[in-house]
């Protein structure tokens, strides 16, 4: 296969939004979809800039690519476990939204469930707190709203 | 305008979906109420998550009220089918109890999760909520006939099904032995027959896990697991002809049984790792010790188990009052139990069987003392944790966590027994005491039963372990 060979050839160079170049193997590479549609679009010595990806979510996607690629499935899970853990909410949504966009694939699987976790069970003052969603509803409309789905509020704490 | 800059709004829509659907149902319709674009966007809509449950709706026990809110439910199930035709649906759940009674839109639920061939997980619930209640004293069972039945065309829709739960739904059995892509099967409430569970076992290949509750048959069970792929095996409540329980299946690591006290052949499953026996429905007593004890001891694998009140009453009357003959090889250990004085021998069993044992869980509550109970010799139950114990391996060596739950602290015997983990467990790192949640709010009216009091008893009894923490929460 065509990844295959280029393995041995040169790196792959990528250049973020705040100006930073990256020197990523194709292997690394060809985990995010967009890239290597961009790779077989263009030739792979250019530098490939990605506007919508700054230097430190890229830099935590190649160590997430990296790391995960440990030997036992076990090992794997405590990395996925321990990378998750030590990503900000800021940074998480960032990150989710440069994963979203390079299309890495197991990011892709792995983020949401971390995102549907923080999420669940929790009242929905929580969760706009939690997320910044300003709640743009007068009192009226909004009890309006919950009325009409009152049993999708059956049990939870509010706070 | 400000335009909002919270963090799921900036995901894009897609990626939205995904986490909506990793939501439980309720909780993605709850999503309309963050504001008003989400309100708008109706992204919930797009989950391929959908739960129907007639018990989100139903709460009452009045019988008009009851109507109200079981119309409430059929109304918002209309009302969403008939507005989401287009939906992609990978997880479909519905709760109806008397189908019947609406049988037309039950058939169009099942289409409109069926009808794009794409669901993976599907589960139809039809039993009725009174059953349990009926059920739930009596160990027999009143065998209803099942309440629906899975409509023809179906079957051809469900070819990709991975996860399939039929509760007293009737099925053609020789067409879902052609759904190969099957990992895991539960049945409940109806007659199914150990033919069909071996067949379905031996062609479905991809089948790891199978659950039974309250289901019932007329023959012997015998499961013989021949492509050695199942995994885990739940048996809740079921009844059978005669009462030979046998599994015979080599890669099984998990295994929950609740019901009665059968006799076990497992010697087929050398390689479980978890068990849950419940035998609380039992009712007799006698001349179950040997049984539950030759069980046993084909169960030398188990890594993590739990017991009920009824096997610690039991097991020191089989073929050894102190201990079984070989060491297990439990780390987790979870006992249910209200410490009665009947209880303590079999937790004295335990431990001196459980050498290794890391982990202790005292789940409290479920008191009952089964008719005719013997205590194996005579024992004097007040002293009983401090002179008929010794310090055991597994507390000299091994057991670093003890966990109590649904702690009342009304009761001495608790409290003394606590008192002898303190004094005993030498390498006991952390003891976590939960206590009941109506207690601490009788006791902020009752003074007398402040629970400070009991823990200020706990955290000055001597300990063993010098880098024991106590936590009361």
């Amino acid at each position: 296969m065509a990844e295959k060979a280029s393995e041995s050839s040169n790196s792959i160079s990528l250049n973020t939004v705040d100006g930073k170049i990256f020197k990523v193997s194709p292997t690394i590479a060809n985990q995010m979809q967009t890239i290597q549609s961009l790779i077989k679009a263009y030739d792979s010595s250019r530098v490939i800039s990605l506007p919508h990806v700054n230097a430190f979510h890229l830099s935590k996607i190649i160590e997430y690519l990296e790391g995960k690629s440990a030997t036992t499935v076990s090992a794997v899970k405590e990395f996925e476990a321990q990378f998750m853990k030590d990503l900000s909410l800021k940074q998480l949504k960032g990150l989710l939204i440069a994963v979203g966009y390079l299309k890495v694939n197991e990011l892709l699987e792995l983020m949401p469930k971390t995102v549907a976790k923080l999420i669940e069970n929790k009242s929905v003052e929580f969760l706009r707190k939690f997320f910044g969603i300003v709640n743009d509803f007068t009192p009226s409309e909004e009890a309006k709203i919950r009325e009409e789905i009152a049993w999708a509020f059956d049990g939870v704490d509010e706070d | 305008m400000a335009v909002s800059l919270d963090m799921l709004s900036l995901l894009p829509d897609p990626l939205l979906i995904i986490i909506i659907s990793l939501l439980p149902f309720k909780e993605a319709i709850r999503t309309s109420v963050f504001s008003k674009s989400w309100c708008n966007n109706k992204l919930f809509k797009l989950t391929t998550n959908i739960e129907f449950n007639e018990l989100f709706f139903v709460k009452s026990y009045q019988p008009s009220i009851k109507h109200l809110q079981r119309k409430a439910f059929l109304d918002f199930i209309t009302f969403w089918i008939d507005n989401n035709k287009e939906s992609i649906i990978e997880k479909f759940s519905l709760k109806l109890s008397m189908p019947n009674n609406v049988s037309e839109l039950t058939e169009k639920c099942i289409a409109f999760a069926t009808h794009k061939g794409g669901v993976k997980h599907l589960e139809l619930d039809f039993s009725d909520p009174k059953w349990v209640e009926y059920n739930n004293v009596a160990p027999y069972h009143k065998f209803h006939e099942p309440m629906f039945a899975l409509p023809k065309h179906v079957y051809d829709e469900l070819k990709g099904i991975q996860i399939l739960k039929l509760y007293s739904c009737r099925f053609v059995e020789k067409d879902l032995l052609n759904f190969h892509a099957l990992k895991e099967v539960s049945f409940g409430w109806m007659e199914v027959s150990i033919f069909l569970i071996n067949s379905l076992i031996s062609n479905c290949k991809m089948l790891e896990s199978l659950s039974l509750k309250r289901c019932w048959n007329f023959s012997e069970f015998y499961l013989r697991d021949r492509n050695q792929k199942l995994k885990k095996l739940v048996v809740d409540n079921c009844s059978f002809q005669y009462e030979l329980f046998r599994v015979v299946a080599p890669n099984l690591k998990f295994f929950k049984y609740s019901g009665m006290m059968s006799y076990f052949d497992i010697k087929g499953c050398p390689q479980v790792e978890v068990a849950d026996l419940d035998f609380s429905t039992e009712f007799g007593f006698g001349g179950k010790g040997y049984r539950l004890y030759n069980f046993m001891e084909d169960f030398y694998s188990l890594k993590v188990l739990t017991v009920c009140s009824y096997f610690l009453q039991v097991i020191p009357h089989g073929s050894d009052m102190l201990r079984m003959e070989r060491n297990f090889n439990i780390r987790h250990l979870t006992i249910k139990t209200q410490l009665n004085k009947s209880d303590y021998r079999g937790i004295v069993f335990m431990l001196r069987s459980c050498p290794m044992l890391q982990c202790l869980t005292i789940q409290l509550g479920c008191a009952r003392i089964w008719p005719n109970y013997a205590q194996p010799f005579a024992s004097a139950p007040k002293n009983f944790w401090t002179e008929n114990v010794r310090i055991y391996e597994c507390l000299k060596s091994s057991l670093e966590v003890l966990e109590v739950k649904g702690f009342q602290g009304f009761d001495k015997s608790e409290i003394r027994m606590l008192a002898y983990f303190i004094q005993s467990g030498k390498v006991l790192k952390k003891m976590t005491i939960n206590m009941e949640k109506d207690i601490i709010l009788s006791c902020n009216r009752n003074l007398d039963l402040n629970p400070r009091k009991f823990a200020e008893f706990l955290l000055k009894v001597p300990r063993a372990s010098t880098d024991l923490e106590i936590t009361i929460c």
